[in-house]
């Protein structure tokens, strides 16, 4: 299958190696991957914050980006849903509509038009699954604990098809992390309390690996757990991204 | 009357687009043990409950339920009961004082036996026509205001006992 | 005046042994909801929850003026109140004709929204909150800190200490039994000798031109049937068409307040006891403006039953009061800036916008999607939390923009990498200043080494 890969605008930065895994993981699948998506950015940044006018032009790139191709394939799901729930509002032409119906979050893509709900691969560890907000309760990626649903969904799937993985239960399963974007800097100290719940909630259950498909809230809480402030536990935690993972465990 | 026309002005003005008339809910299927349910949580909301057969003594049954020491009990009439809940319907027009209900320190509520329904959505249904005040009563007074410990007991009810009687 | 929401959240959580207690408190609750709310049919009545209250809205007018009818008829008096101000004057007129100096209230927020017990209190009336918890926080000169539990941000043994000072119990006695029971006594007597009884109501009849009302205490029925007078204090989007309605809302209200099946009291109330009054005091104070508003109007669905508020990890880490409105919480954060939107601005902007409130609340109110609204609206009017419309201003202009960004980029990583942790991690960054280290930049980015592969032009 031919695929793009959309890589979001601070993973192309701040986490090279996510996307490195998504590359190698998608060919190893089969895929003919193109790096020709130009686009850094789809705009969620600012349309989260309220900033609508400063989204459109990088929204408008974006969608223009994604016309070329049939699918498209994000390493984040807080992009996706970016992509399939605000393009079409956010851009002016007929391209909102068509991003929105090509795009992707990796594990869904793997679970969903791939058709793998499980690879084979080897991760003898213990695993903290975080499923962002966005993929869980905007793209319904997941089940949710409010809706009396099991932990679920495609990343749940990739990962319990691991030989040798073991997921760690939780006191709460899907809780936020605290990111929330804007709000990570606009609420900082609610932010990081969030963020440290979620670390203690791991650490407390054991986990030796906290991987999650969306390079944000990683982003966030690998930052709380380094600090000096946070208990030693957490600074063993090894973050992943989900692509990172399934790489590695499928070598 | 200004206010009255002008908020109706400012609804009216409002134009929300018409919406579904919901559709009445269905009768639950009565296959549930519904006494049982009933029973089982009106404990769970910290009342207890009992059946008076016809051959006993409705004052020994109360009695039973109370254990010993002195008692002050306040018996009201019921209408019914309600399985989901542990309510049971009780009607002023059953009453002398409305507040009976709120001043009973020891309630008991003695419900025609057979009369209970599955859920709210029946019990509605089964309010009297025309009734100027009723009340779905479940167990007995309670708060969780302090540290949400549970205190029964709060300002009406500390007992609330349901007997069924023919 | 909610302008600080991060700074009292700030704090809030400097105590972190008492917001970590704060958090489980309510998570507590939360969980009872999702026991409580185990059913087969739960979605269903969500969806018919939201059903009813959409009819009821857009039908708003003609139910109440059928409420309107029919409690006239059985011998209930009907006020209209255009605003807080119009209703606490309503209130206060009734009280003043009867003589009234000492009124016993049960919960009800919208008394609070009006503002109505330092109204009356300024006029020489006497209001006592006669809920437990309502009680505590009147009695500490607080506001509720929740709208369901309003005493939640106190432990026992802070409560043992007020109840010493105002009722005598043992200087040392913090036990909830022991608490009260001494309020017992004390609110017993308040609500069986006061001038008059005021209760909110959770829902109104069209159908039956009757009051709903729902206590765990049984503190609303205590006043309103001992009082000569008892006044009703109600919104307008209280109302619902018919009782088959009610039947849907009692279901879903206690399961997803405190996890019950229904509360202990419910209250169905057409006409007043003989030899008594009973009136009804009909509050717009803004809702007839939000309901003609699209894209807000979906929020007078709301219940009140604070299942948002439970479930919300902002809400539990900050303490009602730091919403500095009425209502606190997640729907407080949608309900406050149709108030006022200047003085709420920060609200919609303390959320994750994470969803689990809307997937609680069950009249199926999408709460993140009116955050969103309100942010952009906030935005539209320049009134933008400090700094954030120039951040963004300037960040849309690069990301919108290939060169810019990768040049932008090259210079961030390059900061991240070679500046002394000092100067970037200030007082001044609130990325660092709360506890959360500056990400690891990388040499290349992944552009970087995809061209350096060949990969990419």
């Amino acid at each position: 299958m031919r695929v793009a890969l959309a890589v979001p605008c601070y993973v192309d930065q701040l986490r090279p190696e996510a996307a490195r895994a998504t590359l190698v993981l998608l060919e190893r699948l089969g895929c003919k991957v193109s790096l020709a998506f130009d686009a850094p950015c789809c705009g969620q940044p600012m349309n989260n914050a309220g900033a609508v006018a400063d989204a459109r032009a990088a929204a408008t790139n974006w969608a223009a980006s994604a016309g070329v191709f049939d699918v498209v394939v994000m390493p984040s799901g807080s992009c996706t849903h970016h992509v399939r729930h605000h393009l079409p509002g956010l851009v002016d032409n007929d391209r909102g509509n068509h991003a929105a119906q090509v795009t992707f979050e990796l594990c869904e893509f793997i679970t969903g038009p791939l058709g793998m709900a499980h690879l084979p691969g080897r991760f003898p560890h213990r695993v903290a699954m975080h499923l962002g907000c966005h993929a869980q309760r905007g793209l319904r990626l997941g089940g949710s604990s409010e809706l009396h649903q099991p932990v679920s969904g495609p990343m749940h799937s990739l990962l319990c098809g691991l030989e040798g993985l073991t997921l760690v239960p939780l006191d709460r399963v899907d809780e936020c992390c605290g990111f929330g974007g804007s709000f990570a800097v606009g609420e900082p100290e609610l932010s990081v309390a969030m963020g440290r719940s979620r670390l203690a909630d791991y650490t407390s259950h054991q986990a030796e690996v906290l991987v999650s498909s969306d390079p944000s809230c990683l982003l966030h809480l690998e930052g709380v757990a380094r600090s000096p402030l946070v208990l030693s536990a957490a600074k063993d935690l090894r973050t992943m991204h989900i692509a990172e993972l399934l790489e590695e465990a499928t070598r | 009357m200004i206010a009255r026309a002008e908020i109706l002005a400012a609804i009216r003005a409002a134009e929300v687009p018409p919406a579904p008339t919901p559709a009445p809910v269905p009768d639950a299927a009565d296959a549930a043990d519904l006494l049982q349910q009933f029973r089982s949580t009106l404990e769970s909301v910290g009342g207890a409950s009992a059946v008076c057969e016809p051959m006993q003594v409705f004052e020994e049954v109360v009695y039973t339920l109370l254990g010993p020491g002195r008692h002050a009990v306040v018996v009201l009439p019921g209408r019914f009961a309600v399985a989901e809940n542990g309510a049971v319907y009780v009607d002023a027009d059953d009453l002398t004082n409305r507040a009976d209900v709120v001043l009973a320190t020891e309630l008991v509520l003695v419900v025609p036996t057979g009369a209970i329904v599955a859920t709210m959505h029946e019990a509605v249904r089964r309010l009297p026509a025309g009734s100027r005040c009723g009340w779905f009563l479940s167990g007995p007074s309670k708060t969780a205001d302090i540290e949400q410990a549970l205190v029964i007991g709060a300002q009406g009810a500390k007992t609330l006992l349901v007997v069924f009687r023919d | 005046m909610s302008a600080g929401h991060p700074e009292a959240a700030a704090a809030f959580l400097n105590d972190s042994e008492r917001a970590a207690w704060h958090d489980q408190a309510l998570w507590f609750v939360r969980q009872r909801r999702d026991r409580a709310t185990d059913l087969p049919e739960w979605e269903a009545l969500r969806d018919r929850a939201a059903e009813l209250k959409a009819y009821a809205m857009a039908n708003l007018a003609g139910l109440l003026e059928a409420f309107e009818t029919r409690a006239t008829a059985s011998g209930v008096t009907v006020h209209w109140a255009r605003d807080a101000k119009e209703h606490n004057r309503i209130v206060f007129d009734l009280l003043r004709q009867r003589s009234a100096t000492r009124v016993a209230k049960s919960k009800s927020m919208l008394t609070e929204e009006c503002q109505l017990n330092p109204y009356l209190a300024a006029r020489g009336i006497e209001v006592v909150d006669t809920d437990l918890g309502e009680r505590i926080v009147q009695l500490a000169g607080e506001a509720p800190s929740h709208i369901v539990l309003p005493a939640i941000h106190w432990k026992k043994e802070e409560v043992g200490t007020l109840f010493h000072t105002h009722f005598g119990t043992p200087a040392d006695e913090s036990s909830p039994d022991a608490l009260a029971a001494a309020a017992r006594e004390h609110l017993r007597e308040v609500l069986l000798h006061a001038d008059a009884a005021i209760t909110g109501a959770n829902a109104m009849v069209a159908g039956t031109g009757g009051v709903v009302i729902c206590t765990n205490e049984g503190n609303a029925d205590l006043g309103m049937h001992s009082a000569p007078i008892h006044i009703v204090s109600v919104g307008i989007e209280k109302i619902v068409a018919t009782l088959d309605d009610l039947g849907v809302l009692l279901r879903v209200l206690a399961r997803s307040a405190t996890g019950q099946p229904i509360t202990a009291y419910t209250t169905h109330i057409t006409a007043p006891r003989p030899g008594a009054e009973m009136h009804v005091v009909l509050v717009d104070n803004g809702r007839s403006a939000r309901l003609a508003d699209p894209e807000f109007r979906s929020a007078l669905h709301c219940i009140r039953c604070g299942a948002c508020l439970n479930t919300c990890p902002v809400y539990r880490r900050s303490g009602g009061h730091s919403y500095q409105y009425s209502i606190a919480g997640p729907i407080g954060a949608i309900l406050a800036p149709a108030v006022d939107l200047d003085a709420h601005r920060a609200l919609p902007f303390a959320s994750t916008l994470c969803g689990s409130c809307k997937d609680v609340c069950p009249v199926r109110i999408d709460i993140p999607v009116q955050l969103l609204a309100w942010r952009g609206r906030i935005a539209s009017a320049n009134a933008l939390p400090k700094g954030y419309a120039a951040i963004f201003a300037r960040l849309g202009g690069i990301v919108a923009d290939r060169t810019r960004f990768e040049s932008a980029g090259r210079w961030a990583r390059r900061a991240l990498r070679f500046l002394p942790p000092a100067l970037l991690a200030g007082r001044w960054n609130p990325w660092t200043r709360a506890g959360r280290e500056l990400p690891l930049a990388p040499a290349q980015s992944f552009r970087e080494w995809a061209r350096r592969e060949g990969r990419v032009e």
